[in-house]
């Protein structure tokens, strides 16, 4: 055992005082990254799956007519046509 | 320049699930940051204060005692939001209408639609001379697992030799394929596009020349393509 040292109560008011500080300082960090970046980017996020409309997008990709997606009617009139199967004008 | 989903976090996530994912990992973040602040803090402390301490052996058990609370407290914030997400993926896996065996190969992957007789084929890795304009290298494949959209797919993940991994990115879709092991889940994609990924678990030479990619259609659209596809 060690005899306590006479500024022991100086040196852990201190301490206290140097843990709340930073504690303060980093549940504001944490509070401030949360509200400001976390949560607008989740809520972008929500907005846009909310506003989404497949058959919108669908038209724009394949109206570009770049083969990107294989299911696009043009694509899939080439498909049929390799195939031998009659196909309906576009 | 990058927008909001690009260069400081993960890529965009496209499903709602995989949102939630990405939430989960930046509230991570979040606390990572918490935390970083706090013990620099403290660093700075004891690294510019006025006392020297390391000469004196200053007992301080509430200070121990704080290195206990505060992990728990950490703990516990991440505990609610992960139960959640594991709650959320059970809900995905209750219903599907629709299924899809994806066996692993050395070094490719089989597609077999069980709904639908008849549709099923090998998917490999285009090479270089076979790309068109635009095709991403190592990514692209001669045959897409086609779906359609808004509608839970169920997929079965087995393997025919060693272990392979179907994942896709940006889907947080991530499940090894064992050989005499059925891995399933069920997923519904809500975009329309095409969506890539890679085999995740070595399995040989050609490990990083067996890409996935799944590419999201309308049904009717679906539908036509399943017509063209079989023989």
């Amino acid at each position: 055992m060690v005899a306590a040292s006479a500024t022991r109560n100086m040196l852990h008011q201190y301490g206290r005082r140097a843990i709340g500080i930073s504690l303060i300082a980093s549940v504001g960090a944490t509070a401030a990254f949360f509200f400001g970046y976390v949560q607008p980017r989740h809520e972008k996020y929500e907005r846009f799956f909310a506003n989404y409309d497949p058959y919108t997008r669908m038209k724009e990709i394949c109206a570009a007519n770049k083969g990107y997606m294989h299911t696009c009617p043009q694509e899939l009139a080439k498909l049929y046509e390799e195939k031998g199967k009659t196909v309906a004008d576009l | 320049m990058n927008n909001f989903f690009q260069g400081y976090n993960l890529l965009f996530q496209h499903s709602l699930f995989a949102s939630y994912m990405d939430w989960f990992h930046s509230f991570n973040c979040s606390l990572l940051l918490g935390v970083l602040v706090f013990v620099t803090l403290l660093f700075g402390y004891l690294i510019f204060g006025t006392f020297y301490f390391k000469s004196k052996k200053i007992e301080y058990q509430f200070g121990e005692l704080l290195c206990s609370i505060f992990p728990t407290i950490i703990l516990l914030m991440q505990m609610v939001p992960s139960l959640s997400l594991l709650y959320y993926y059970g809900l995905m896996n209750l219903d599907s209408n629709l299924t899809v065996k994806v066996t692993g190969h050395q070094w490719y992957w089989s597609y077999e639609y069980s709904d639908i007789p008849g549709l099923e084929f090998d998917s490999y890795m285009k090479s270089l001379d076979q790309l068109s304009l635009g095709e991403p290298r190592l990514l692209e494949v001669d045959n897409r697992c086609v779906i359609p959209c808004d509608t839970n797919i169920r997929f079965c993940i087995t393997s025919a030799d060693v272990i392979h991994a179907w994942a896709l990115n940006s889907l947080s879709v991530k499940l090894d394929a064992m050989s005499g092991i059925l891995s399933t889940f069920s997923y519904s994609f809500p975009m329309v596009g095409v969506f890539y990924g890679q085999c995740s678990e070595i399995c040989g030479a050609n490990h990083s020349f067996m890409p996935i990619a799944l590419e999201v259609t309308l049904l009717d659209n679906f539908k036509s393509w399943c017509f063209g596809t079989m023989e």
